[in-house]
């Protein structure tokens, strides 16, 4: 337990410190954009079908539940801001960084640890090119342009996956301008701005973890694996402890 | 901005009661020698006796337990004294960017330093890989290239970087009897026509008597041997026989020797 402690707490330590190299590349990143636009592109292919598709179900999902809860007090209206504010405030931002994880994480770890057993990182240093130029900085600086579309999308889906359900389940049969104007009373700017920065503080921490557990990879094939566990248990871990934090933080600052 | 060729002088190496220990094995126990510049100096040793250690001491991927690595009196764990001087290591197992094309092997460094426009990068690229015989390789990925092709590109990338001091770990481990020669070749040519101090690792005999100015054999983490190729086969000393000469003794195998001792 405590060996466990300490190797997290040595984790966050180097992540910061890979944070702080990363930002010192970004203006020599920047001279050749190719490697931002690949990782771009990768980031958006690798998931975005997958985040409308999870989104779209638990909003669905969603609006069945509430529906089901509110037939008894006849308030089956307020639906549309049920599912609304939840896919804006929490299960948009939630889902899609974890899906990132899933899709993005794991991939960014695989290949760095790969690099890292092969002796392609202790190439990179020996060129004098800092390994965070080529590795890091292009993926975290793509995640920020990707995640906030990415999370728009989720909440989109997931308001979409609400309204279907809402309209044609028998026993619930909201119309969509109901769902619509209950939705848009309670979903404001400011819980979309929340909900956006909440996906770009998680997408940046996700890469920055994978990355960190990649570079600190060691050994043979074996261990490029463990490091693709590692990443992802880390990860959804650090989301699921972080996001009540992060969430008490946005909420104190309106 | 074209692609300049720059003959850097060749520099000095000198490694001072270097030890070095994982956990509790000393892998490194008080090596000590000195390289000359543009002098090829070889170092042989059985597996995992320390040498490739040494070279990742040299070009500062390791820190010393203590002791000192000095190019051009410079401490060689210092990340500057590699911006410096130009320094630059064939890994023994190729270590090149399997994402990337051969070209794009060959062309990150330049690029990354800005030291050649696109033209002229092509230009030299293709002068590096016709004088290690790699014509047409350029576009080929890093997966598809045979264990030697692999290594000749290694050392292509290497002398990419117009080094002053070039590292070779086991350039010949896994290659054919003729390709091994031929890297030989290879690397004495390189050093001929750059004039670069080269420190190369290895278990070949043949390379090391036929290219090494001198040659240092490493046992059990120190120099038990330093001098050149003549004088280490006239060498009577029974370790370095041993090592040079082994004799296969089908009747008394050694690992049967090596169970009976632990059994003892």
């Amino acid at each position: 337990m405590i060996l466990a402690a300490r190797n997290f707490l040595e984790l966050l330590g180097y992540s910061l410190i890979l944070l702080w190299r990363s930002l010192a590349q970004v203006g020599p990143m920047f001279r050749r954009p190719r490697r931002l636009l690949d990782q771009c592109f990768f980031m958006g292919n690798a998931t975005v079908g997958l985040v409308i598709l999870l989104s779209f179900a638990i909003g669905a999902v969603l609006a069945l539940q509430t529906g089901y809860s509110f037939q008894d007090f006849g308030a089956k209206e307020y639906i549309g801001s049920i599912v609304g504010l939840s896919m804006v405030r929490e299960l948009g931002p939630v889902m899609t960084a974890i899906l990132v994880v899933g899709r993005i994480g794991s991939a960014t770890t695989a290949e760095i640890a790969s690099m890292r057993v092969y002796k392609e990182v202790d190439a990179l240093v020996t060129m004098n090119i800092p390994p965070e130029r080529l590795l890091v900085t292009p993926r975290l600086v793509a995640i920020l342009f990707i995640m906030p579309i990415l999370t728009l999308m989720s909440i989109v889906a997931g308001w979409a996956g609400g309204a279907i359900v809402a309209h044609n389940t028998s026993w619930i049969d909201l119309n969509y301008m109901s769902y619509y104007n209950t939705l848009a009373r309670f979903v404001t700017d400011s819980a979309v701005t929340d909900g956006i920065l909440k996906g770009e503080f998680f997408g940046v921490s996700v890469v920055l973890i994978s990355c960190a557990v990649g570079l600190r990879a060691s050994g043979g094939p074996r261990q490029i694996g463990e490091s693709v566990t590692r990443a992802v248990v880390l990860s959804i871990i650090y989301i699921l402890f972080t996001d009540y934090f992060v969430t008490e933080l946005l909420l104190s600052l309106h | 901005m074209s692609c300049p060729t720059v003959k850097l002088e060749p520099v000095g190496v000198e490694v001072k009661d270097l030890h070095k220990s994982f956990g509790d094995k000393k892998v490194l126990d008080g090596v000590s020698f000195s390289v000359k510049p543009g002098e090829i100096y070889a170092i042989m040793g059985p597996s995992g006796s320390g040498k490739s250690v040494i070279l990742r001491h040299i070009i500062g991927l390791m820190q010393a337990d203590s002791g000192k690595v000095l190019i051009e009196g410079k401490d060689a764990s210092d990340t500057a004294t590699h911006r410096q001087y130009v320094t630059s290591i064939v890994f023994q197992d190729g270590a090149l960017f399997n994402s990337m094309s051969v070209y794009d092997n060959l062309a990150l460094y330049p690029l990354e330093h800005r030291i050649c426009d696109k033209k002229a990068l092509r230009e030299r690229i293709e002068r590096v890989l016709a004088m290690l015989s790699l014509q047409g390789a350029d576009n080929l990925m890093p997966s598809e290239l045979s264990g030697g092709m692999k290594k000749r590109v290694a050392v292509a990338r290497a002398l990419m970087m117009q080094p002053q001091l070039l590292l070779y770990d086991e350039p010949t481990s896994e290659l054919d009897p003729e390709l091994a020669a031929s890297t030989a070749e290879l690397i004495a040519a390189v050093r001929a026509e750059t004039g670069l101090t080269s420190i190369v690792v290895t278990h070949d005999r043949e390379l090391a008597a036929s290219i090494a100015g001198r040659v240092a054999l490493l046992r059990q983490g120190r120099i038990a041997f330093e001098g050149s190729p003549a004088e280490l086969a006239a060498c009577q000393d029974t370790a370095v026989q041993a090592f040079l000469h082994p004799v296969i003794d089908i009747e008394n195998p050694r690992f049967r020797k090596q169970a009976d001792k632990v059994a003892k």
